[in-house]
């Protein structure tokens, strides 16, 4: 009696304390590939963001545009304010998988990037005024580089000159390693992983070949 | 009911109360360093800060902000304003960006070199509202009990106040707790949140110390 009481109470306790481990430590995952992009040294920003998404469902919906995009261009806006640098990208558009088929190149606007902070002034203390180039990224995440392949989710500003945002502006976007098309980390590790709810794009499909995210967005157009 | 089955209740029922209560237990979370120099009667700075921000006053909605952090309860937190941005710990600017859902955002120094404050103290900051931000719009007015401009531009000026101070977003925490660290205004849009709740003083207290 005792033996049939016990075997399946110890079979739920195994299980439970595997599912624990494995969901808290990720340890029998394939480990996604972190990326450093930056091409200077970085800093990160801390925001507060209007709107936030939980998952690919609700990014989706609110986007105007979700597709794969190479940057091929790119510029820095400094602005009256260095801190508050914004990149402005052109891109090809590979393949869309929400809004219009016929794009073929758009601009996309982000916050953040590389700026000079050589020309902040702030009189009391005038050391290491030649601290110069650095990358502001917002949350640790580095704006999208010339050259690399993204799958992006964009909202449009309705200005030619500015073009699209990022939904969610950090939120809506992840680079494929164009060797195998697979998902990578561009996110400072120690901002991923204090806030992987906030890069639940890096967390559900870095590591994973990019058919999987084509396979959701598929499923959510129809 | 056999004592057996009462003592696994029992272990299984303390078990799932001890988990609640870890996941729950962190109201705050902090961002690695802090101020040099405790924000206790010492200076900010708005000059620059826009008086007309979509038909507000965000300039005022700034000094209300920090009034709400002044005002909290035995913190070492007290500042006065200054018109002289050199002795200015937390300096305020409203700017322009693109990107309309980013509202607001800060940048932490030590001297004239930017810092990163996981890693190293900071001997002040730089706050920055969204000039083009959804700072005087609404997500779905309809559905939300607070939808004020004056008090949304409070909440994310102190908001980027409790980065300044050392508080980090909290991340674990359900997104629409109310607090006023989760990384968008929702404590705002449910709670009408613009200033310290009990988990951001009790997290400036655990940086600085109490005041008495």
């Amino acid at each position: 009696m005792k033996k049939k009481i016990w075997f399946p109470i110890a079979f739920a306790l195994i299980v439970t304390t595997l599912a624990l481990v494995i969901t808290s430590n990720n340890q029998f995952i394939d480990q996604p590939e972190f990326v450093t992009e930056a091409t200077h040294p970085t800093l990160s920003s801390h925001g507060n963001y209007e709107r936030l998404f939980k998952n690919v469902e609700e990014i989706y919906q609110f986007s105007d545009l979700v597709a794969e995009i190479t940057v091929t261009d790119q510029e820095s806006l400094e602005g009256d304010v260095p801190t508050a640098v914004q990149t402005r990208s052109t891109v090809q558009v590979n393949k869309v998988y929400k809004g219009s088929p016929d794009l073929k190149s758009i601009v996309i606007t982000e916050s953040g990037g590389v700026t000079d902070l050589s020309k902040i002034k702030k009189s009391f203390d005038t050391s290491n005024q030649n601290q110069g180039l650095v990358e502001i990224t917002p949350e640790g995440s580095p704006v999208i580089k010339p050259q690399n392949t993204y799958l992006v989710f964009l909202k449009d500003t309705k200005d030619a000159y500015w073009g699209y945002t990022i939904s969610g502006s950090i939120q809506g976007k992840i680079r494929l390693n164009e060797s195998n098309m697979k998902g990578v980390i561009t996110v400072q590790k120690d901002e991923y992983e204090k806030s992987k709810d906030l890069f639940f794009l890096q967390r559900d499909y870095a590591g994973k070949d990019k058919t999987d995210l084509e396979s959701k967005l598929s499923k959510l157009k129809q | 009911m056999s004592n057996q089955y009462k003592s696994i209740l029992s272990i299984l029922m303390v078990g799932v109360f001890t988990l609640s209560f870890t996941l729950e237990a962190s109201a705050y979370e902090l961002i690695g360093h802090k101020l040099t120099q405790a924000p206790y009667n010492r200076y900010y700075w708005n000059d620059t800060v826009t008086t007309n921000l979509g038909g507000f006053n965000a300039k005022n909605n700034c000094d209300l902000a920090v009034s709400a952090w002044s005002s909290s309860p035995n913190t070492k937190i007290y500042l006065h304003k200054t018109t002289s941005q050199v002795e200015s710990i937390m300096d305020f600017h409203s700017v322009f960006k693109a990107d309309a859902n980013e509202l607001g955002w800060i940048v932490f120094f030590n001297g004239s070199t930017q810092i990163q404050p996981s890693v190293s103290d900071y001997s002040w900051v730089k706050m920055h509202i969204n000039t083009n931000g959804n700072i005087n719009w609404m997500q779905d007015p309809t559905s939300y009990k607070y939808v004020e401009a004056n008090g949304k531009q409070q909440h994310v000026w102190a908001h980027e106040a409790g980065h300044g101070f050392g508080l980090d977003h909290v991340w674990a925490a359900s997104w629409n707790a109310n607090v006023l660290m989760t990384p968008t205004p929702s404590s705002y849009y449910n709670y009408g949140t613009k200033g310290p709740k009990d988990d951001e003083v009790a997290g400036v207290q655990a940086i600085y110390g109490k005041l008495y």
